[in-house]
């Protein structure tokens, strides 16, 4: 698969998604229950993955700090634009000194 | 106008995010055309976080497999939408639909009846706007400024999916399936394909939930 070939798909998916919504009776129990812990562990999983690896490695580097301070400033919660810039910062900054 | 400053602001911080996005996805490797054709198309900044962060290390088709699992909850916001938009011919709602994302159903849900037409179609309209502009505008500027990582850009991904996630940890389950999925990842990266440990992450917060329900049974 080629990537443009993934950005075409994701694309169809995506639409496909919100449409299906028109026909979806959005207060079935068993999505409710589901959806809310499936986005959570799908954001967790990305969180570890853009983190903590590279490829098929783990790896501890300054994106670590990056996240420590964002989540302190997510748990605040700061606006999103703040939150960007501090973590940022941050692993630029632990970059620097390491 | 109702909502005028609450749209403004979080059109802000869309721009400033889509900026970042750009300037990463230009570092993975996309165009403009690329990041214009998703931006416009997929319209989904968590789903296109998840497909650049993605393939950065794995391969286009584990990209597509993030971004549509992040994208399962536009289901919902399809629905939402359709209720708010149930007085309009088919067509606009087909069109209308495209437009919900993360932000404008929060908006949405949020405000008072009368206004949630109205809100939707002006921060939906707002929002992609600044999402497409932005991103494009960081794409280009990506390739200008050389390496990312010095200027510690590659935290920008970790801190946008964390800023998502922490207002969704609203109870003890989710809150386990998060841990799950988060332990799955790790002891799972290491033994496959990059891209893939998402797939062990969704198993474990499904789990998670039915043991939880089956257990308030008992």
């Amino acid at each position: 698969m080629t990537t443009a070939v993934a950005i075409a798909l994701l694309a169809l998916i995506s639409y496909l998604l919100r449409a299906s919504g028109l026909l979806i009776n959005e207060d079935n129990p068993i999505v409710d229950r589901y959806s809310g812990a499936l986005t959570a562990g799908i954001l967790a999983s990305l969180i570890v993955s853009s983190t903590f690896s590279n490829a098929t490695e783990l790896t501890l580097d300054a994106r670590a700090v990056g996240l420590i301070v964002a989540a302190i400033a997510a748990m605040r919660r700061l606006p999103l634009v703040v939150t960007l810039i501090l973590a940022v910062a941050a692993t630029a900054t632990a970059r620097l000194l390491t | 106008m109702r909502n005028g400053l609450a749209i403004a602001g979080v059109a802000a911080a869309i721009g400033s995010y889509g900026f970042a996005f750009g300037v990463l996805a230009a570092s993975a490797g996309l165009g403009w055309v690329a990041v214009l054709t998703m931006s416009t198309l997929a319209y989904s900044g968590g789903a296109q976080a998840a497909f650049v962060s993605t393939l950065v290390t794995g391969t286009p088709a584990t990209a597509l497999l993030s971004g549509a699992l992040v994208n399962l909850r536009l289901g919902i916001y399809g629905a939402i939408s359709a209720r708010v938009l149930a007085t309009q011919s088919l067509p606009l709602r087909l069109i209308g639909v495209h437009f919900a994302s993360d932000e404008t159903i929060a908006l949405t849900v949020g405000a008072e009846l009368e206004d949630k037409h109205s809100t939707y179609w002006r921060s939906g309209l707002t929002f992609f706007v600044v999402w497409v502009s932005s991103t494009m505008l960081g794409t280009l500027a990506g390739n200008a400024i050389g390496d990312p990582e010095t200027l510690g850009l590659d935290a920008a991904f970790p801190a946008v999916f964390v800023a998502l996630l922490i207002p969704t940890l609203t109870t003890t389950t989710i809150r386990v399936a998060a841990l799950s999925a988060a332990a799955a990842t790790f002891a799972v990266t290491p033994h496959v394909a990059a891209g893939l440990p998402i797939l062990a992450a969704v198993v474990a917060a499904l789990a998670t939930v039915t043991i939880s329900t089956r257990s308030s049974y008992t």
